[in-house]
Order: structure tokens, then sequence, then C-alpha cells
């Protein structure tokens, strides 16, 4: 889906596990950009006229053991390049539909981040939710 | 005689001094050692004399060290989809590599798994930041100082521990 049929404050939500430890010990309260790194793009939900509460339920139903679901804008994606791409799942095989989601990539062909597009991530994502 | 006993955490004397006091055991008896001023971060051979007057070596593992051991030995037991995603299990010869370094750093990072089969070692000194991203076959580096950014997706890893000294050193 092209960036255009997506509005700049739009939100993208990802879920940070408990287990592994993922959260910054320098007293920051934020991920570790680690979160933001994947082999095959990293997996956002997009908001898509939902409120934040359906969204952080949708993520927290599908994925246990989290820690935390944090959001990042269209707009992060864009101050640093990134690519984003609708990739919805349809559910097969027990694995549920998710027509929400999307990947973020380093640019069209390269899935993953550099470290600096994860590091901006993990510095501007807002905390959505975060369990004790 | 000369031999390795297993990795002992000595206990702080007290939270004002870096001294450290502790009882060390082996299978030979019972030792007791002062150190004064310890680098908590340093691993230390040290010769001691046990209760037979024999000389003994062993090695002493910092407890952030020790700490960060233990954390890289816990990556082997991530299974196929550990981060709630895609990502794949860590194969213990990157953990073992990152073991390898780690071991040998005057100043221990933070260290984080990634979903693409790397292990990442951080440093924070206030708005400064220092990362290393190891894989199996590279290391990568991001560093951030007075806000300029350097990343470098292939760096050597002997040129790991200068550049971690360099950042902590300049303070």
């Amino acid at each position: 889906m092209p960036i255009a049929e997506l509005h700049q404050n739009e939100k993208l939500f990802r879920l940070v596990i408990r287990n592994p430890n993922f959260w910054e010990k320098d007293g920051s309260n934020r991920p570790s950009s680690a979160v933001f790194k994947d082999s095959k793009g990293v997996s956002v939900d997009r908001k898509a006229g939902r409120s934040d509460d359906q969204c952080v339920d949708f993520l927290i139903n599908r994925i246990p053991n989290h820690r935390a679901i944090v959001s990042i804008t269209v707009h992060n994606c864009e101050q640093k390049e990134i690519f984003i791409e609708a990739d919805p799942v349809e559910g097969a095989n027990n694995q549920p539909a998710n027509p929400y989601h999307m990947l973020l990539k380093k640019n069209k062909t390269t899935p993953s981040l550099t470290r600096s597009q994860a590091r901006h991530l993990a510095q501007v994502c807002k905390i959505e939710s975060l369990e004790k | 005689m000369n031999e390795v006993l297993n990795p002992y955490r000595l206990r702080p004397q007290s939270s004002s001094t870096s001294a450290y006091s502790g009882l060390l055991s082996d299978a030979a008896g019972v030792y007791c050692a002062s150190i004064y001023n310890l680098n908590p971060s340093a691993i230390i051979k040290m010769s001691l004399l046990n209760t037979s007057s024999e000389h003994v070596t062993f090695h002493y593992l910092s407890e952030e060290l020790t700490a960060n051991l233990d954390r890289l030995n816990s990556f082997r037991g991530l299974k196929s989809g550990w981060n709630g995603y895609d990502a794949e299990p860590l194969s213990d010869k990157i953990i073992d590599k990152v073991i390898a370094v780690v071991s040998g750093l005057k100043y221990q990072p933070t260290i984080f798994p990634t979903g693409r089969a790397s292990i990442q070692l951080e440093y924070h000194k206030g708005e400064d930041y220092l990362e290393f991203e190891i894989y199996e076959e590279n290391v990568g580096m991001l560093m951030i100082v007075n806000g300029e950014e350097t990343e470098r997706d292939n760096i050597d890893i002997s040129e790991i521990s200068e550049l971690i000294n360099a950042f902590n050193a300049n303070s």
C-alpha cells in the first residue's frame, strides 16, 4: 500500500515481549532498538480507524507474554525514510487473520532496518500499554 | 600447585568503598582474601596462599560480567517466534561468540537479542550512545556522540574493545 494511503499521524502498533527483557536500564523507561530489528521487516499493526484500546487488545489477545505495546506514526517512519508495506494476513493453519498487518523496511527492496532507523523508532515510540 | 577454581562472586565489604572480601572454597580447603579498589567489570586472575601454603590461581568474575553471561546463556532457550513475531532461535555459535567478546571487556554492556539473528551490546552516556550488533559472520556498529551518528556495517571484532574504552573514557 503506498504511503499516500496512510495519513501522517496514523499510528502503527508493535508488541514488546516480557521475556527476554527489552527494557533499557538507563532510566529512560523505553525499549531497546533491538525491538525494531527483524530479518523480514518489522511487523506492526496499523490503526485503520480503530481506537487505541482496540489496537492494544487485538495485539495482546494474539501474542502472549507481552511487556508493552508501543506505537509509532507514519510520520516517524518518514523521518528516517522507512518504507511501509501493507502485508495483510489472511489466516490459515491456526494463524489468525490480521488485515492490519504492515511491514517496516529499510527501503522498498531491503527488509532489515538500519541501526539508525531502529534506534530512531525506539527513541520516538509512544508507550501505549506497559505491564509491570 | 596451580589450578583454576570455579568462579566465585565476592561480596562488597561496605557500600562506600570498592573493597571486596570473600570466602573462596574448593575441594582443597577454604581461603580468605581482601581486595581493594576492584574494577567492577574486571576478570581478575589472582594467586593466593591456601591454608597449606600452596599457591592457587583462580579467576574472579565481576557481578556485571556474571549477570551478562547468565543472560547470554538464557538466549539458548529461545525458540522460533520468541519475540512474538518471526524471530528465529539464536545459534550457539553466535552466543558463544558474544560470550567471548563480553568476557574480555573492561566495561560491561547492556545486552539484547534481536529478531534478525544478532545480539546487541549497548552503552549509554547521557545523550551519547554506542551499539554493536554482533552476527555470526560480522559486526555492525552505531555510535551517536554529540548528536552526530556514525553507522558501520562491518567492523573488525578486534576494534570493539578499543571503541568501547574510548567511548567510556571521554566523559
